[in-house]
């Protein structure tokens, strides 16, 4: 069982950083200026905390090849200039680390073709390069992974989600994203980066959990939106929706609690006789999230004043 | 350790690429040229053909266009620790102290095989603008073995203390070493010890540092190419 440690780590941004993954997923939510980026490449081994210790079983990745060649990572920028094929970078990278790094490139990059040569790719194509490297490792001790799921094509993300899940059965697998969505896929443990803080741990990713206390959004797509929308009007769930035919059909509702406001689309759709086609949470952006976190530590604070203040003194009675 | 100072040699090569050694070489060939030729123009005894000899030797080839294309190679390469860090095969799992010699290496290589043409260029040309009958005479400088010994120990040196001088001060450390072997590494005092320019010049047959034989010079030279390695290797992280 291996374990990730960090230790009041500091470097810009990352401000006395402390967390510890055990096996399982771990996604750290939050915009590359927050840190995200930073902790993966601290993680990754390819940079030195200014102050502090990241340690994989006792080993700095930083300073110790043995830790770092049982790390599978991919990093935020994957800029390496490298001369040769795919094919035989990746038979060389499968000697050196044991994997089956071709195989893996054919599963989850199969539109790149093996006798390319690697100066050819582009940045995207890099990341999804190296991203099959990563998950082509059989037993590695960490997975460290920046946007893994916007460096797959659109196929790919099913198998690279499998396999992701299957990794975190046996070992740490710590996931950065910006995107609230790719979270929720990922499932696991949730960690919210700030400016270099983590901030708060939700239970999900779902919008209840990360922007409590706001209003949650139902997008809705079906074959008579018009009569779907007739239907809604008289729901209480229902706080607002819109509808703009020229967009795609799209319905867009808005309500206090996503589950009873689903449950109220597919009560009018009966009724209404209209075939759903598509219902999904509009998950809402980092700036929403960052202003939930923002106003439950300002609730908190308030709380935690009003605990410590003296009762106010009760109003005279009126005779 | 095999694999990791392959793939630094390897990253070397890459990053460099073959256009830009290729047009540098065309340019210290050039530079040297030209300078035999202006050089030719006062040769009328032996010791003028001497002169010539040294000056292109001493002067042009391994006082001008080795320590300029060690550091242009340095800046290049760029040997710091970022660089290092976060290196491809390095974050795969090669050893980076090995990686980092690896890739000091490539420049090591191509810097002494520079100045070795260079060199030999300067030869041929101090030996062809003297006349066949003033017997110039075979001196340390005129010997091939002891030009491929000189070039690949200059070509060391200058890779390894501007390898550390980037790791220790960066892009302004490489300069201050530069501009410090110019200035300070001319005179043959203590000041000139820890420069590599006054040993070189020693190993040619030119002033010696503080009266050491060139033996002696040489030997110095290789500690301080050892030490600065040593050096070097110690502050990168494994």
């Amino acid at each position: 069982m291996s374990e990730l440690t960090l230790q009041s780590v500091w470097s810009p941004p990352l401000k006395n950083l402390s967390a510890s993954f055990g096996p399982g997923m771990h996604v750290l939510l939050g915009a590359e200026a927050d840190g995200t980026a930073d902790v993966i490449e601290l993680c990754a081994g390819v940079r030195l905390p200014r102050r502090g210790r990241v340690a994989l079983d006792g080993d700095a990745p930083a300073a110790s090849p043995s830790a770092r060649r049982q790390i599978a990572s991919l990093l935020p920028s994957e800029s390496w200039t490298q001369a040769g094929s795919i094919s035989s970078w990746l038979e060389e990278l499968s000697r050196l680390r044991g994997s089956r790094a071709l195989e893996a490139a054919r599963r989850f990059c199969p539109e790149l073709e093996a006798g390319r040569s690697l100066a050819s790719l582009s940045g995207v194509e890099r990341r999804e390069l190296a991203l099959a490297a990563a998950l082509a490792e059989p037993t590695p001790k960490l997975v460290a992974l920046h946007e893994p799921l916007a460096a797959a094509r659109g196929g790919a993300v099913a198998r690279v989600l499998e396999r992701l899940q299957a990794l975190a059965l046996e070992v740490p697998v710590l996931v950065a994203t910006r995107n609230v969505a790719d979270a929720r896929r990922c499932g696991g443990r949730l960690l919210v980066l700030e400016r270099g803080v983590l901030v708060r741990g939700p239970s999900d990713a779902w919008p209840s959990a990360m922007t409590p206390g706001l209003r949650v959004e139902l997008w809705v797509e079906c074959d008579a939106p018009r009569r779907l929308l007739a239907q809604l009007a008289t729901s209480p769930e229902v706080e607002q929706a819109s509808f703009d035919g020229r967009a795609g059909g799209r319905i867009e509702l808005r309500g206090t609690d996503l589950e009873r406001l689903a449950l109220a689309v597919t009560r009018a759709a009966l009724a209404a006789g209209v075939e759903l086609r598509q219902l999904r949470a509009a998950s809402p952006d980092l700036d929403t999230v960052h202003g939930a976190s923002a106003g439950l530590a300002h609730a908190a604070y308030r709380a935690a004043q009003d605990g410590r203040r003296p009762a106010p003194p009760e109003p005279p009675r009126r005779p | 350790m095999q694999a990791a100072f392959r793939h630094g040699w390897l990253s070397a090569r890459t990053t460099l690429g073959w256009t830009w050694p290729g047009a540098a070489a065309l340019a210290a060939l050039l530079v040297v040229a030209g300078a035999g030729v202006i050089e030719a123009q006062s040769v009328t005894l032996e010791n003028g053909a001497r002169r010539v000899e040294n000056s292109l030797l001493d002067g042009v080839t391994f006082g001008l266009v080795l320590p300029l294309l060690a550091f242009a190679l340095s800046s290049r390469l760029d040997a710091g620790k970022d660089a290092l860090m976060g290196s491809l095969w390095v974050r795969y799992g090669v050893g980076r102290r090995a990686f980092a010699l690896g890739r000091l290496a490539f420049p090591v290589a191509l810097t002494s095989a520079v100045a070795l043409v260079v060199g030999s260029l300067a030869l041929g040309l101090g030996a062809a603008s003297s006349a066949p009958s003033l017997g110039l005479g075979a001196g340390i400088g005129t010997s091939w073995g002891a030009l491929f010994g000189c070039a690949l120990l200059a070509a060391a040196s200058y890779t390894a203390c501007l390898a550390l001088a980037q790791l220790l001060g960066g892009a302004w450390g490489r300069a201050l070493f530069l501009l410090g072997d110019w200035l300070l590494g001319s005179g043959e005092g203590v000041a000139a010890l820890p420069w590599p320019r006054a040993h070189v010049r020693s190993l040619l047959g030119g002033d010696a540092v503080l009266g050491m034989i060139p033996a002696t010079s040489g030997a110095w030279l290789a500690a301080l190419t050892l030490t600065c390695l040593l050096l070097y290797v110690r502050k990168v992280p494994s």
